[in-house]
Formats: C-alpha cells, structure tokens, sequence
C-alpha cells in the first residue's frame, strides 16, 4: 500500500518536473537565451534532487514537499521567458524557501510544550509585528513570519494552559496588525485562532467569547479608521482586466498594470499561459490544504495537531483572500497567492509553515512505526 | 481529542466548499467582466436541444439593452415587444 503511494507520488513529481522542463526548455529554444537553458536544467535538477535526497533523509512529507515545490517552480517559469532575471533571483528565493522548509520540519522536533516555547515564540512574534509600528520609515516585510510564531505560541498555550491563555497572542497580533493596516492578514489570523478554539477547546462559551473579543476589535479599528474602505478600488477593475485579458489559453504581450501589487506572480502566470492553466495550477492547492488538515487529524498530542491545523488554516484563508480579491470579488487589499510571490520573508514563513507540517507528518509516521513495532513484540 | 478530530475533518470539509465556492465565484466574475451573462447562457442551451421548438422565440427575442450598443437602434426599427410568455422564463 505504502510503495503504491509513494509510487503515485513520484509519478506526480516526474510528471511535475517534465512539464517545468518543458515551460522553460520551449522558450530557451525558442529565444535562444543562456539563462533559459540553464534555468531549465537547474530547476527540474533541484526539484528532483530535493524529492529524493531531504525527503528521504528527514523523513519529510513527500505529497506537501511535492507540491511546494511544484508551486514555487511555477512561479518561476511563469517570468522566466519575460525576465530570465527576475527567474533567476526567484529560483534562488525557492532554494532558500527549501532550506527554510527543511528547517521547519526540522524545529518542530525541538519545539515542545512548555512556557519558554510559548514566551519565546509570542515575544518574537509581537516583536517582528510590532516593527511595522516602531520604524515607520522603514517597511518590514516579517508579517507571515510574526504570524508563524504566534501560532506556535498559541498552540503551546493551548496545550498547556487552555483557550484563555491562548487568546492573549492572537489577540494582540491581531490588534497590531489592524494597526498596521494588514486587514488581510488580520482576518486571516483571527478565523484561524477562532475555528481553533473552537475545535480544540469543547467548551462553546470559550468560542463564543473569542468570537465577540474578535469582532469588538475589529469594529474598534473601524471606528478608529484603520480598516480601509470596504468598496471596489481602481486597483481591483485593473486587476480583474489584467487577468481577464489574458484571456483562456493567454497571450505573449499581457502586460500588468503598474498599481496591480509587483510581489504578486499570479499575473504573470495568468498573462503567460492562460486562465484555463492557472486555474487547474490554483486547483493544486486544495490537495495541499487537505494533506496539511489530514496530517493535523492524525497528530498524536495535542500540540502537534493544533499547530497543525492552524499552519493548514493560516496557509489555507489566504488563498480565497487572494484570489478573490484578484478578481475584483471582494474590497480587500490584493495579496499574494501562497508560493506565488517574489517576496522573501513571505515565501520563507510559507515555506516554514509547509515545513512544520512536514515536520508533524515525519512525527506521525514514526509514531505508527513505533505502534507497529510494539504490536509485533507483544505477538 | 476524538470532538478535536471530528472538528478537524469538519473544517476540512469547510475548507473544500470555501475552495470550491472561491472557483466558481471567481470565474462568475470573468464572465461577467467579458459580457456573458446568464440570460445569454439560457438562449444558446434550449437551441441545442431542440431548435425547431425554440427558433420562433429566439427570433423574437430581443438582447438586453446594455450589452451593445447596437441594440436600441434594432428595437426601434422593428419595435416587437418580447413576449409575456417568454419573459417568465427570463428570454
């Protein structure tokens, strides 16, 4: 059963890496440029080799591993043949976002329950989100990052000391993250801390609470005039005609518009291959989101499957949030797709996020191992 | 940790249809930046189905003001009114 898995799982992965080939392969022929070619060896050559050697020698999920990587490829070839350079920067994003992975899967053997994982996470957490606050001329791009730790906080507090306890990081990250006028990222957290505890605490007035605590927080910054207006900008029309011109199967010269935010890689994506392609690429994250929720539900303690869950929920929250804002649907500020972005810090606290899932998985399986060996003592 | 687990798989499936509700929603938004609307949808289905029934109909119909520009011109010089009975049915 198990090399049936995996077999389908390297089939996913040789079937992920010959179509990054090609993406970049056709316009290196077709252009004739260096930078194309050797994007296209090197690319297919890391994906492969990190499925192969980190997945076997940390014991990392492969099925998340796979599609992380697939996701963070596609960023790639979709600037690649409009700007090798700006392709060959991203690549070396993705190959630091692997290490951070690694990284990831590796912490969360470290990471235990106790009061100086929960001090430390939350300190650094409310440090890296309160940065915005206290060098305003200086803009810090720590926001997922500040977010990862305070779910690590939250979880240990959770385990430990109850719903209560636990409320207070997510509370004030909130706080400081309307108050830097990160909506998206406000909301994002606030649902996952409140489906947590409402899934994780059985008492209902402890949700009920922590439901009534969010929404008086955010009618506060809305009072206080720091949600931004909840109505269809310029930015949104520009950003559903962008992706719209594209059109099905995408066109050679779709240009995005200069206001559309520059971090975002969806509209190259869109622009280069198409509604049709970025559509079925997008379909990839639901089989993600799943493995990370079916990975928390089978944590043996209960730490492992609150962060679990909540990596899965954080990660999970900004991709309709993302999307939907793209096309115009809903007044949010427009946001990066996960794995889609050129920014740094952003896709190494997503790829940590992937990481510590794995991390969780590799603990999960080696827990089944260890039942399985016990089992076959006791015959 | 058995409520944890069933909660997990709840909001997994919650998940699933905010995926699934975000795919639709999101491709309702390009059609109807690129014009196709669901009126226009019910014309062309019915034709295919049985287009000796719904030829007539078809012909009488009249597109909806704001698609072309083209179109108060064509209703003021055939001036036919769409049909009481067709219009139940949103043509």
């Amino acid at each position: 059963m198990n090399r049936q898995k995996s077999s389908s799982r390297f089939r996913f992965v040789g079937a992920a890496a010959l179509l990054v080939l090609l993406a970049l392969l056709v316009p290196a022929l077709r252009d004739g440029d260096q930078r194309l070619y050797f994007l296209a060896a090197g690319v297919t050559a890391a994906m492969l080799l990190c499925m192969i050697i980190p997945a076997r020698l940390f014991s990392l999920d492969r099925m998340i591993l796979s599609l992380a990587l697939y996701m963070g490829a596609v960023g790639i070839f979709s600037i690649a043949p409009a700007d090798p350079d700006a392709a060959l920067m991203q690549w070396l994003r993705c190959s630091v976002g692997a290490v951070t992975l690694i990284i990831g899967a590796m912490l969360i053997r470290v990471l235990t329950v106790s009061m100086l994982t929960s001090g430390i996470t939350s300190f650094l957490g409310l440090l890296l989100l309160a940065g915005g606050l206290l060098t305003r001329d200086v803009t810090l791009p720590f926001t997922e990052a500040g977010v990862i730790l305070l779910m690590i906080a939250f979880s240990s507090l959770l385990s430990a000391h109850g719903g209560i306890a636990a409320m207070i990081p997510g509370l004030a990250g909130t706080a400081l993250l309307l108050l830097q006028g990160q909506t998206v990222e406000a909301i994002v957290l606030a649902l996952a801390i409140f489906l947590l505890l409402w899934s994780s605490d059985g008492r209902i007035i402890v949700a009920l609470a922590a439901l009534v605590v969010f929404v008086a927080v955010f009618f506060a910054a809305r009072q206080l005039g720091y949600l931004p207006p909840f109505s269809p900008g310029e930015t949104h029309t520009a950003s559903l005609s962008t992706l719209v011109s594209a059109g099905l199967f995408g066109t050679e010269g779709t240009a995005a518009d200069a206001s559309l935010p520059a971090s975002s890689l969806l509209y190259g994506l869109a622009g280069r291959y198409g509604l049709v392609f970025t559509g079925l690429t997008l379909l990839l994250y639901l089989p993600l989101v799943l493995r990370g929720a079916s990975v928390a539900g089978s944590a043996r303690s209960r730490f492992h499957a609150v962060l679990a869950m909540g990596c899965t929920l954080l990660f999970a929250f900004r991709i309709p949030a993302g999307l939907l804002s793209a096309f115009g649907v809903l007044p949010l500020p427009i946001s990066p797709l996960p794995l889609l972005t050129d920014s740094l810090p952003d896709l190494c606290a997503q790829m940590l996020t992937l990481g510590l899932l794995c991390g969780i998985s590799s603990v999960n399986e080696a827990d089944l191992a260890e039942d399985a060996h016990l089992a076959m003592l006791a015959k | 940790m058995k409520l944890m687990r069933s909660r997990f798989r709840l909001i997994a499936l919650l998940l699933a249809c905010v995926f699934l509700l975000t795919a639709v929603v999101c491709t309702a938004s390009v059609l109807k930046h690129t014009g196709v609307t669901v009126s226009a949808v019910q014309q062309i289905l019915p034709a295919s189905e049985s287009p000796s029934e719904t030829s007539p109909a078809r012909e009488e119909t009249t597109p909806e003001p704001s698609e072309t520009p083209d179109d108060e011109n064509a209703s003021e010089e055939t001036d036919i009114q769409p049909d009481s009975e067709y219009n139940t049915f949103g043509l």
